[in-house]
Order: structure tokens, then sequence, then C-alpha cells
């Protein structure tokens, strides 16, 4: 299953899959976040798919992210089932900030509970590695 | 009862039955099927270049915010950049119209290809009128009627509702096709300016795409726009 999930972020890098917004529109180039926490649910809908994460701080206290990935019909296309990231799933995500502040991101890479990283953001959106030489499974 | 009276009906109401065409691929191309285009997010890249701006569309363009982009709060694409989005399109070919059905937020074109005019006192409309006509191995359409609200692609080039497209698709190939569209808007540019693009067949079908399912994306944006309440 997870071999699958990572060919279908390496297919969803090469094929672009964002058209809903700019990168820019809501999101902050100059602000890299790394997240390390647990997966507690996945909206599979259109025009992104969202995923949550609860991450703790040192003294244990959770706080939640919503992650923006790509579309969920490009993303089906190339393989991704809704069940492609379950609750429970330990994930570290490279993504990037909202500029508003809030708890939001948007995905680029995810490195799995296995250690492989994959693409998760939507390519030619304008943001950071979103070109194709950049993302694959390492 | 009915909802409309025979005016609210429309011209389309009243026009005699389309004539009968030939067959797609018997002296018209068949341009039937699942077709997609390559993802073209900025029109400058198949232009070449800056886009012959008015200083008024130069300064639309300078000054947008990625954050205005209608198609960011779901509202239609308008005609033309719902083609070059990264989702497959279906064109459906009968005698007198072919219809495009849009996977990206589940829409439709309808290219009447029946003789009939543009109508008269068209109002503005997101998608526009389009008529078209064959011309050998092409389909030949101009649009007319397109609301200034829609943007021309995601790097936030706009236009007016002086807009005037064309549109040629010509079959290359009975799995491709091309699609070059001049965009004639003396509002926004200072001359008419064309990009081409490739048409491919895809073997998957288009599926549903409602772009306000989950879109969660209104209350970051970076816009002039009012924050919702």
């Amino acid at each position: 299953m997870k071999t699958s999930l990572c060919s279908v972020f390496a297919l969803a890098l090469v094929m672009p899959a964002l058209a809903h917004h700019s990168f820019a529109a809501e999101y902050d180039s100059k602000q890299p976040i790394t997240l390390k926490g647990v997966v507690t649910h996945l909206d599979w809908m259109n025009p992104h798919v969202y995923f949550y994460v609860d991450v703790a701080d040192k003294d244990g206290k959770l706080t939640r992210w919503a992650c923006e990935a790509g579309n969920p019909n490009a993303l089906a296309r190339r393989g991704w089932k809704k069940d492609s990231l379950k609750e429970g799933d330990q994930i570290t995500i490279q993504a990037f900030r909202a500029k508003d502040g809030s708890n939001t991101v948007n995905a680029r890479s995810i490195t799995l509970a296995d250690g492989k990283q994959v693409f998760a953001g939507s390519s030619d959106d304008g943001g950071p590695d979103s070109g194709e030489s950049k993302g694959r499974l390492n | 009862m009915s909802y409309f009276n025979d005016a609210q009906a429309g011209e389309n109401a009243t026009l005699p039955l389309p004539p009968k065409l030939p067959p797609p691929g018997d002296g018209i191309p068949d341009l039937n099927g699942v077709w997609e285009l390559p993802y073209t997010p900025d029109l400058e890249r198949p232009f070449g270049g800056a886009l012959p701006f008015t200083p008024l569309g130069a300064d639309k363009y300078k000054t947008h915010l990625g954050g205005d982009d209608p198609h960011g709060y779901c509202q239609p694409t308008g005609p033309t950049r719902a083609f070059h989005s990264p989702f497959p399109f279906q064109l459906v070919q009968s005698a007198g119209m072919t219809v495009v059905l849009f996977e990206i937020d589940h829409n439709f074109r309808r290219i009447f290809t029946d003789g009939r005019p543009h109508p008269k006192d068209l109002d503005t409309t997101w998608y526009g009128d389009s008529i078209g006509h064959y011309e050998g191995s092409k389909l030949i359409v101009d649009t007319i009627g397109i609301s200034d609200r829609s943007w021309l692609d995601t790097a936030g080039h706009q236009h007016s509702d002086k807009l005037h497209v064309t549109e040629v698709f010509e079959k290359t190939g009975p799995d491709s096709f091309s699609w070059t569209v001049t965009y004639n808007d003396p509002v926004y540019f200072t001359k008419p300016w064309s990009i081409r693009l490739t048409a491919k067949r895809q073997k998957y079908d288009i599926m549903e795409m409602i772009c306000t399912d989950n879109n969660q994306d209104i209350p970051h944006y970076i816009t002039s726009k009012p924050k919702p309440q």
C-alpha cells in the first residue's frame, strides 16, 4: 500500500493538479515549516484534499494543523484512494504556512512512517518545489 | 405551468431544427471524446512573453491579488480557462451543436454550428455565447458576451466584457487536436493575441468536480474582498 502511495505522489508531481488558486493567494514561500504528527482525518473532497494532523509540543500539548494537498480527481487517476492516508498514521510534512498565520499549510512533501519521502503538493502552482525535479521518491 | 414565457425562453426556443450535418469524420473533424490540454496557469508561457497590454490591462495585472481570483471562490472559469485547467473535458458533437463537458466545476459550454448568429442585445454571461462553423478539418468558434468577472488564467490576466474570443479546433491526428485561441479585447490589450496548445485524447473518463464541496481556502486568502463573517 505504501509503495502504491509513493508512486502516486511521484506521478502527482509530474502531473499538475491545481487550478483553483495560486500558491501566493494563500501561502507564504518564506515560511517553510516541518510538522511531525499523527493524521486525525482526511477530507477527500474537491477542490482540494485536506488532511489534518495533531502535532505535540515538548510538553505533549496537541495542536491540530490543516494541510492542503492536490485535487482528489487528479490524485485518484494516479492511484490514490480516500484511505491512502489514514487516521493514526504518523507522518512528517514539509510545508509552507498560510500568510494569515493560521494553523494551515500547503503540504509539499510527506515523510511516511517507513521513512519514504513523497511529494504532496500541487505542481506548477507557483509555489516552492513545484517543478518536476524535486520531491520525487528518495 | 411554465416557468418561462416565450421572451424569457430566448431566441433558441423559436429557431427551426438544425440542418442535418454529415457525421463527424465524414467531411467534418471528429472531435468526440475525452481530451486534456496541458495545464497552462499563465498564458504568457504559450504566448512567449508579456501580453500586449493597454495601460489599464497592465495595471490590472500588475496590481492583482491572487486571492481575488474568482475561481478561488468557485466562481466559473469563463469559456477558455476551463480548457487549459488541469482537468479533462469531453466534446460531444451532434448536428448543429457541439457540447463541451468540462470536468472542472462540472460545467459545460454549447457551441451552435447550425448557422445561427449571436443573439441580439446579448447580456454578458460567465461563458458567453458561442457559435461555430466547419472549414475542412477545422471547427472555428466565435464567442462574445463574456462577463468581465472571469479571469483568463490563474496568473491573474484579466479582461473586459468587450472580449471577443476565436477558437480553432483542428485535428492533428486521431488522438490529438490543436486549440488555437485568439483574444481580442481593445480595453485590456492593444492588439489581438493568440496561443496554441495541443490536446491529447485521454483513456480515462471525466469525473465529478464540485468546487464548492470543500472550499476551505476562502478565509485564508490575501484578498481585497471582504472577509467572510
